[in-house]
This record gives C-alpha cells, sequence and structure tokens, in this order.
C-alpha cells in the first residue's frame, strides 16, 4: 500500500506542476492580449474604413454561405448577406443538396435562372447539378449553386472552386454580420507586408439579442444560463486566447462561422478536408504548414472587433455534441498536422502552438478526468487529506475567477457591448457559479469526444437551433 | 474580536510551508479578482461620466459656436471667444472642441469655413494641437497630424515631413495624409525618401484624399517610379493610371525590364491595358512563361485590345492547348471579343468542356 501512496504523491505533484504551467500560460496570454487589445482599439480609432468602401483598389471577395435545409430562414440570411458594406464583392449561396425547400425559396424570391457555368473542379468536390443567377439587377451580386450533398467542407470547397474573387470569406450562414465585418476583416491582407493568408474574427453569442432583417438590434445577455456562460467562455477564448496566439504568430484556429482566406493559398492547398470535424482549423494548419515549408513568410491574423453574431447551443443535449465534435476535430487536427510538432521549420506555430494544443487543449480535459479518479480512489483508500483538498479546489477556483473576471474587463475596457450594469453583474455572477456545473460538463463532453475519437465515430451530430429573437416578436 | 483573529494567525503559524504558500496564493487570487472587479465598475463609472461630461461641453460649446457663426459684431464675436476659451480649460475639453470643430469643418464651406478657422486659432487650439505633436505619445502625435490638417493649418509642416519615417505606422500615415491635405499631389515628393513598406490601404486612403482635393493635376511621378523602395514604385504606377498619365507609359516601359515584385508587374500591365500599349507585347510574349497565373491572365487580355494579328492568334492558340482553365476562358474570351469565328479555328475539338468553357467565357460575371 506504501508503493501505492507514493505513487499517488507523485500523481499529486505531477498534476500539480501541469496545472501551475497552464495556469501561468494563461496568464502570459491574459497578459499579451490586454496590451494587444488596447493598442488594436487606439489605432482603430485613425482608420477610416469609408475609404476602402468605395475604392476601385479594394480586392473582391466572395461570401460563401453553405446552406442545408435552411428554408426557414434562407431568404432572410442571403438578404443579410447581400447588404454588407464592402463594394467589391459576391455572395455565393451552396445549397448542399437540401431536402426541403431551400432552392425553391432562393429561385422565386430573388429571380434565379440557371446560367451556363463550367465548373473548374481545382478542388475536388461532389457533383454541382446547376449555378444560379438573379435576372433582377439589384441582386447582381448573388450566385446560387446547387450540389449534390457532401457536408459542409465539400460545399465550402465547391465555392472555392467557383467563387470569381481573389479572396473567400467562409460564413455560417445563419450567423448574424456586424455591417463593417468584411471591411474589418479584409483590412490585414492590405496593410501587412507579409502575406496575409486568413483573417478571423471574434464570434459573440446572439441568444436571446433582437434581430431585426439580418441585423443585430439590440445586445442582451442570453437568459439561458448555458448561453450565458458561453459569452464568458467566448469572451475568454477570443479576448484573452487567440488575440494573443495572433500577435505570437501563433494563431492556430479561425473560426468556421466566419473567417476570410487567400483564395489561391486555399487552392494550392487542396481546400476544406472531406475527412475531419474540425475542417475549420485543418485548413488553417494545412495553410501554415505549407508556408512553413515553402519558408514563405506569412501571418493568420485576428481581428479583436466583435464581428459575428451567432446561437449559442442552449440545451446541454446539442451543447455535448457540439463540444465532442470540436474535440475530435481538435484530435484529429493534431494528428493529421504532428509533424509540426517542435519542428522549428514552423517557428512559433511548431515550437510553441502545436504544443500547446496537445498538453492544454487535448490533454486538459483527460488529465482533469484523471484527477477525478485520483480523488475517488484516494476517498475509497482514505488517502485524501481534506485540508489539502479543500485548498487546492479553492486555489484552481479563485484563478479561474480571475481569469473569467479578466476576459470581463478586457471587454469593458475596449468594446463594451453590454450596456447596463446589470448585464455585467450577470456575467460575473455566472462566472462564480461556472466552476461547479459548468466546468464538469466541458470535462465529461471532451471525454466523449476522445471516446468517439478511438471509437472512430466521425459525424458532426445534428445541430438544432432555437432561432435569434425578432424585435417584432417581442 | 482581536483574540478569534490571533486565533487564526497562531493556527496560520502552525501550517506546513506548503499550506501556507498555497493559502498565499488562494489569498493573492481573491485580491485580484476583487481589484479586476472593482476596475471593471470603476471603468464602467468613468465611462459614464466622461461620456455625461462630453455631452454637458458638446452642448455648451454648440450653442458657443452657434452663436459666433451668426454674430455680426467682432467685438461680441471676440468675447463669445473669449468666454469659451475659459470654458475650454483642460485638454480633455480642448479635444472635445477640436472634434466638434472637425465636424462642422466638413459641413460649411466659404466664409463659414474661415470663422471656423478663426475660432480653432482664437482659442488657442492650434498651439493646443502642435504641443501634442511634440509629445512622445504615439496617438497624440497621430491624432495632432490628422486635426491639424483637417483644419487647414500649416504650422508644423516641417514636423509632419521628420514623422514620414516615424517608427509607428499611425504617425507616419497621418503625416502623410496631412501632406497631401495641405499640399495635394505635391506632397507626393515626399515618399521618396519614405523607408518603410507602403502598403495598400495607406495607398488607397491617399488616392482617396487626392479625390477629394484635386486630381486635375498628375504629380511629379518620376522619381517615385525610380525609387529603390518596390512599394513606393507600385504606387507611382498605380498612379499613373489614376491621373491618366499616359505621357509617363513610355518611363513605365524601360522600368518593367528592371526586377519587379509582383504587385509592380500586375499595375504595370494594367497601365498597359488601358493605354493599350502596343510595344510591350512581345516582351511579355517572350517572357509569358516567367509570370504569375494571374499576370498571365492580364497579358492575354492585354494581347486582345493591342493591334491583333495571326502572329498574336498563334500564340493565343498555342496557350489554349497547353494553357490553365483560366487561360482557356480569358483566351476564348478574348478571341470571341476580336472574332466569333475566330473561335472554330482554336479549337479543333469541340468537346463538351469546349462547349462550356466558351458558354462560361460568354457570361458575365468572368
Amino acid at each position: 500500500m506504501e508503493v501505492f501512496k507514493i505513487i499517488g504523491d507523485i500523481l499529486i505533484y505531477a498534476f500539480f506542476a501541469y496545472a501551475i504551467f497552464l495556469m501561468s500560460s494563461y496568464v502570459i496570454l491574459a497578459i499579451i492580449s490586454f496590451k494587444t487589445s488596447s493598442t488594436y482599439k487606439k489605432k482603430n480609432e485613425f482608420i477610416d474604413y469609408d475609404d476602402i468602401l468605395v475604392s476601385e483598389l479594394a480586392p473582391s471577395v466572395t461570401l460563401i454561405a453553405p446552406a442545408y435545409n435552411e428554408g426557414m430562414t434562407i431568404i432572410e440570411n442571403v438578404r443579410s448577406l447581400l447588404s454588407i458594406n464592402y463594394a467589391n464583392f459576391e455572395v455565393l449561396i451552396i445549397n448542399d443538396g437540401s431536402k426541403d425547400d431551400t432552392l425553391e425559396k432562393l429561385k422565386e424570391t430573388y429571380e434565379l435562372e440557371r446560367v451556363n457555368y463550367a465548373v473548374n473542379y481545382k478542388v475536388e468536390t461532389k457533383e454541382v447539378k446547376g449555378v444560379y443567377k438573379s435576372k433582377n439587377a439589384a441582386f447582381s451580386h448573388l450566385v446560387v449553386v446547387d450540389k449534390v450533398n457532401g457536408g459542409k467542407a465539400d460545399a465550402l470547397n465547391v465555392g472555392v472552386n467557383i467563387a470569381s474573387c481573389d479572396y473567400i470569406a467562409c460564413i455560417d450562414v445563419d450567423c448574424v454580420l456586424e455591417p463593417d465585418s468584411i471591411l474589418k476583416l479584409m483590412k490585414p491582407f492590405l496593410e501587412e507586408e507579409r502575406e496575409v493568408i486568413a483573417t478571423g474574427g471574434v464570434i459573440r453569442i446572439a441568444n436571446s439579442c433582437e434581430i431585426e432583417s439580418g441585423q443585430l438590434k439590440k445586445i442582451n445577455v442570453p437568459t439561458s444560463w448555458i448561453a450565458r456562460i458561453q459569452v464568458v467562455e467566448y469572451f475568454r477564448a477570443f479576448l484573452l486566447g487567440r488575440m494573443a496566439w495572433s500577435k505570437l504568430d501563433g494563431l492556430l484556429l479561425i473560426s468556421g462561422a466566419l473567417g476570410v482566406f487567400k483564395k489561391d493559398r486555399v487552392i494550392e492547398v487542396g481546400g476544406y478536408d472531406h475527412n475531419t470535424v474540425g475542417e475549420d482549423m485543418e485548413l488553417v494548419m494545412r495553410l501554415s504548414k505549407y508556408m512553413g515549408e515553402n519558408e514563405l513568410p506569412f501571418k493568420v491574423a485576428f481581428i479583436p472587433d466583435p464581428l459575428c453574431w451567432t446561437e449559442a447551443p442552449d440545451n446541454w443535449k446539442i451543447w455535448t455534441r457540439q463540444r465532442n465534435r470540436w474535440t475530435r476535430g481538435t484530435i484529429e487536427c493534431l494528428l493529421a498536422h504532428k509533424d509540426m510538432m517542435l519542428n522549428p521549420k514552423h517557428k512559433v506555430l511548431g515550437m510553441l502552438s502545436v504544443p500547446y494544443w496537445f498538453l492544454f487543449e487535448w490533454l486538459a480535459p483527460i488529465t482533469e478526468a484523471l484527477g477525478y479518479v485520483l480523488v475517488i480512489v484516494s476517498l475509497i483508500f482514505g488517502w485524501i487529506n481534506w485540508t489539502y483538498f479543500v485548498l487546492m479546489f479553492v486555489f484552481v477556483y479563485s484563478f479561474a475567477v480571475i481569469f473569467s473576471a479578466a476576459a470581463l474587463l478586457i471587454e469593458e475596457l475596449t468594446y463594451h457591448q453590454y450596456e447596463k450594469q446589470s448585464q455585467v453583474w450577470k456575467l460575473f455572477w455566472i462566472s462564480l457559479l461556472e466552476p461547479f456545473f459548468y466546468h464538469p460538463m466541458v470535462v465529461y463532453a471532451a471525454i466523449r469526444g476522445n471516446i468517439d475519437f478511438l471509437t472512430g465515430k466521425s459525424n458532426w451530430g445534428e445541430m438544432t437551433r432555437s432561432g435569434f429573437k425578432k424585435t417584432d416578436q417581442k | 474580536m482581536l483574540p478569534f483573529f490571533e486565533t487564526i494567525w497562531n493556527g496560520y503559524l502552525d501550517l506546513t510551508h506548503r499550506t501556507k504558500m498555497i493559502i498565499g496564493f488562494i489569498v493573492l487570487f481573491l485580491i485580484i479578482s476583487v481589484i479586476l472587479l472593482i476596475f471593471i465598475l470603476i471603468s464602467r463609472g468613468i465611462n459614464n461620466r466622461d461620456e455625461r461630461r462630453k455631452e454637458q461641453f458638446e452642448s455648451l460649446f454648440e450653442s458657443f459656436i452657434m452663436n459666433i457663426m451668426f454674430e455680426e459684431d467682432l467685438e461680441m464675436v471676440a468675447r463669445h471667444i473669449s468666454s469659451l476659451k475659459e470654458q475650454c480649460d483642460t485638454a480633455f475639453k480642448k479635444k472635445i472642441a477640436v472634434h466638434l470643430l472637425l465636424d462642422y469643418q466638413r459641413n460649411f464651406s466659404g466664409e463659414a469655413q474661415e470663422r471656423l478657422c478663426f475660432i480653432y486659432e482664437r482659442m488657442g487650439l492650434g498651439i493646443f494641437l502642435s504641443e501634442e505633436l511634440r509629445q512622445s505619445a504615439w496617438e497624440k502625435k497621430a491624432h495632432a497630424a490628422r486635426a491639424m490638417s483637417l483644419m487647414s493649418d500649416d504650422r508644423e509642416v516641417e514636423l509632419f515631413i521628420q514623422n514620414l519615417n516615424h517608427k509607428v505606422a499611425e504617425v507616419r500615415n497621418e503625416s502623410t495624409f496631412a501632406l497631401i491635405r495641405l499640399q495635394g499631389v505635391q506632397a507626393f515628393q515626399f515618399l521618396h525618401g519614405y523607408q518603410y513598406y507602403l502598403n495598400l490601404w495607406q495607398q488607397i486612403r491617399m488616392i482617396e484624399l487626392i479625390d477629394d482635393i484635386d486630381n486635375s493635376v498628375a504629380p511629379d511621378l518620376e522619381a517615385l517610379l525610380k525609387s529603390e523602395n518596390q512599394s513606393v514604385k507600385a504606387f507611382a504606377i498605380r498612379l499613373i493610371y489614376y491621373f491618366n498619365a499616359s505621357y509617363l507609359v513610355p518611363i513605365l516601359e524601360e522600368l518593367i525590364k528592371e526586377p519587379l515584385n509582383e504587385e509592380c508587374v500586375t499595375e504595370s500591365l494594367k497601365v498597359f491595358e488601358k493605354y493599350q500599349y502596343a510595344d510591350v507585347v512581345p516582351f511579355y510574349k517572350a517572357n509569358y512563361a516567367n509570370y504569375s497565373p494571374k499576370n498571365r491572365l492580364i497579358i492575354i487580355r492585354l494581347i486582345g485590345v493591342c493591334s491583333f494579328d495571326d502572329a498574336h492568334f498563334e500564340f493565343l492558340k498555342q496557350h489554349y492547348e497547353s494553357g490553365s482553365f483560366e487561360e482557356k476562358i480569358a483566351i476564348t474570351q478574348v478571341v470571341d471579343e476580336i472574332d466569333e469565328r475566330l473561335l472554330d479555328e482554336l479549337i479543333t475539338d469541340k468537346n463538351e468542356e469546349f462547349e462550356m468553357i466558351v458558354a462560361h467565357a460568354k457570361d458575365d460575371r468572368i
């Protein structure tokens, strides 16, 4: 028994060291993010986005939005995309073999007619059944593509093949974009001396917000607790995490909900991968790897402005499916590009980002789950030192609270989206409760994701949404 | 209460070193959490207070401005300005005053605009901005350069020129834009010694600024075309296109024989295409294989707009067979525009792909 106790002690010290390492990395990332966000905000005051809006020199962008069974909302979603603030753009809706009336509604509302179009399959995809354009000049920016069902990655690849512009913005059709989102995402492509291959922005939670004609009218804190916690979680991920990684040139992920890519580079690397559920992260990793291997200087840029509002899952079942998929996506990407790990050719990405994702994104929930098991075993054998147990719990809890508070502070100092003080209090209270009931669920979903990965489960899992609150539904 | 705390303290002292350390961290974390929360609340408080103060001062300033703008009696004007100057006693208020004056400046013209400049001068805002320009904070320098030039205040032109090569991009940009606002196209001469990368965003802004001021006279672009900074060179080539400076095209023809970056090559090709400059076609045909896929498409279009002959057709036919999908479409478009009947000669094997390419080429989307 003494041997087991010694092993237990060693494990406890190992866990402690891991936790300290993880916490230190969070603190460093938070400090970098804080500095970068405040500098970005100051610099943003000197930018006249209107100049680029009217300029003939503005590069062209194709907004690619795959749609599958979106008949209920497609008309409004397309209207929202067509109303973005950008001059030189086209909207490409890819009907991914919808079983409902998505295509019929589009044809009828936007007066579409089939056009002759030779598809150049630069990236391999399922068959394109038809390309449609509007007879009405008011919708001249719109192109609709009907294709055989092949999933999101396949639909995006069709968009890559058909897009006529130099840049592609891959968008979830049901997201609500800020009017200037494309302008802001295009800016790094125009101002960096290094080649910018992709840009991404902050995704915010739109549950309980008021939406009118595809535009965000009023920002509210979600009424559902799950969605409310995700607001704080997204603050931490985007304002504290990705901002810092972008500054360090180590950004591995551009959210699938909204990201702009340089089309030529996407084609060169073969487009989105059909065989992963983390196609957004995989593409960024593959692009970065390609640039690194060819010794081409590049940047993946991140815009800290809130650019895109999305509906977060507000019930545990759908939420667990989403997190399960994210975990599988992360594992698939890390394994597919394991040769980047500690590879000096890939600089910060290889030496820092990939090891970080491996240690703290993939292994963190596993380590935590092992910690829970160790506590249970210690309880059974009476090894537990209650003083230390309570102290360690309070130690970790207080750190989690600091981190959430820091994310709220950055949001407050920079974008200040929640006008009422009561809204900030709601977010703060929920971050006090988060470690008790939400975080264990995060660990559970991640473990399920690991198990599903090992057992070879590779589907997306159904995502149902309850829909945004419309102002006329008040 | 004291014995209670004493008991706790003594209990703490009895703890092991490891426990003490953990407790120390917990206390530290809790203190930091409380501090962060206080910061959040203070930040909201400051924001709200500043908003209120700003609104109050704005309404006061607006009423003064209206009195000054429509007052005929110069003595009254002087009195209004002096009391406004008394009110405007902090940097915060001066900044708001500058901001409001700039807003008015955009909406007024002629005599009203002159009066605004008079208010700006008499309130000492020019001196305030000059001082900002000399401070070390980059945001103050950039703000001052922008505000002074928008108020047509040229007292610090020398400093703007010095700041053209400032280490912070925003100061460089605002100084460049300020010089353009004050000196028009003549300001481009200062770009000759520009040491940094002149990005497309800056170039677009400069062109838009010139568009707002005056674009009737082309600047002296020869020096910029010969700049060693490739980004400045690319900008100069864009300006040839923009200013319709066709007399510079022969200089550009000389330039293309030198090593140029991708941006310069693309912009040169666009200029030649615009002016249908046939003299460069043999050069581009001879070096066709060395160009990027994107530039090859412009070369194809250039061949199409210049005097098209059998040799050109043969060249296109040859590259139709070996070219990429995009090249095929571009060649089909060019040939179709010149003479639809030539399409039959372009390719004899009219398979399904050819039919689609022709249909695609005729589609106005490409």
